[in-house]
């Protein structure tokens, strides 16, 4: 499952900050595969194993949400099919 | 008394030729850094011999580079990796790679030209993870066939295959992308195979197709095997169009 994040911050990050910020992901979401970030759009694109029910998946959305303190857009991308609202 | 136009033109066949991909797989693996490299590892610049053919000159059109660097991870560890056009950087990530794993980072970009130098940089957070494969092609998205007429009536995608198809390094597909076809610069649904319409407006912004990796979704992604290297995203693309313009505009 990917999630796309607005980050609302758009820069190059260096070789420590990517380490940084991978290890506190890793931390918050314990089933996160790996992680893109666009210093043009400042999104934020995580890739999640593990499969969830829809009311376990809402909730974890939701969790993972309030820990990343995204600003603006969320995208959820699951079997292909996208879905993205304004926060 | 004067000659009437006829509504339809006559049968347009376009045929879109790919190159085959460029693909190395070095005889002895680097190994990665444990910082970002200066110089990164994977490096290609597009020249005018790597973009696809036409039968005939389509009116609008935008090229997408396909990217992909693969390598092995003795110890489970992270990969990082970051790409840059032109010396700017696109995207970074990092994804986790078991132990004995191998990996393949697949990288699109969107909107490229002649002269664009693409980069991929790795490096890895263990010290015995290294990469020894590399390959490159271009793809078309957003084709308009004509300035005029805009409405194709019929348009039949008449042969779609998956691209690109790589061959060096044991390689195996991850999965394949589906063609996203647009109407007056709608979504319609996407196909993965030969497709006939009875009718498509052509669009400014899309025209009568997106490619998905590389347009519809610019992401990269990093896929891990413990038996294929690369193990690849892929596109279906059209290699072929068949279609009558309708005269109305």
């Amino acid at each position: 499952m990917r999630l796309t994040l607005d980050t609302g911050v758009r820069r190059d990050l260096s070789s420590k900050e990517m380490a940084m910020l991978d290890a506190k992901l890793r931390k918050a979401i314990p089933e996160l595969v790996g992680w893109s970030y666009s210093p043009l759009t400042g999104e934020l694109t995580l890739e999640i194993g593990g499969i969830f029910e829809d009311d376990a998946l809402l909730a974890k959305i939701d969790e993972w949400k309030t820990k990343s303190d995204c600003t603006r857009k969320l995208r959820l991308e699951l079997l292909g099919a996208v879905v993205e609202w304004e926060e | 008394m004067g000659r009437v136009t006829p509504l339809l033109t006559s049968r347009k066949v376009l045929n879109i030729t790919y190159r085959t991909p460029l693909e190395t797989l070095l005889k002895t693996p680097e190994t990665l850094p444990t910082e970002e490299p200066t110089v990164p590892q994977i490096s290609y610049t597009v020249a005018e011999e790597h973009l696809p053919t036409f039968s005939f000159p389509p009116y609008g059109k935008k090229w997408v580079a396909l990217l992909y660097g693969a390598g092995k991870f003795v110890t489970a560890g992270i990969l990082h990796w970051k790409t840059r056009k032109n010396g700017a950087a696109v995207a970074s990530g990092s994804a986790s790679v078991s132990a004995n794993y191998y990996y393949t980072v697949n990288a699109f970009f969107f909107d490229v030209a002649v002269g664009d130098v693409l980069e991929l940089a790795l490096w890895s957070n263990q010290t015995d993870s290294n990469w020894d494969y590399k390959a490159f092609q271009v793809q078309v998205t957003r084709l308009i066939p004509f300035n005029k007429p805009r409405l194709l009536r019929p348009c039949n995608f008449s042969s779609v295959p998956a691209h690109p198809v790589l061959t060096l390094g044991n390689p195996s597909v991850s999965g394949t992308s589906s063609l996203h076809p647009y109407h007056n610069d709608r979504l319609l649904p996407s196909i993965s195979g030969i497709t006939e319409y009875a009718s498509l407006y052509v669009g400014n912004t899309y025209g009568i197709f997106r490619i998905y990796r590389g347009d519809y979704s610019t992401s990269t992604s990093v896929s891990t095997s413990s038996t294929y290297r690369p193990y690849y995203y892929r596109n279906w693309v059209p290699t072929q169009i068949i279609m009558r313009g309708l005269r109305i505009d």
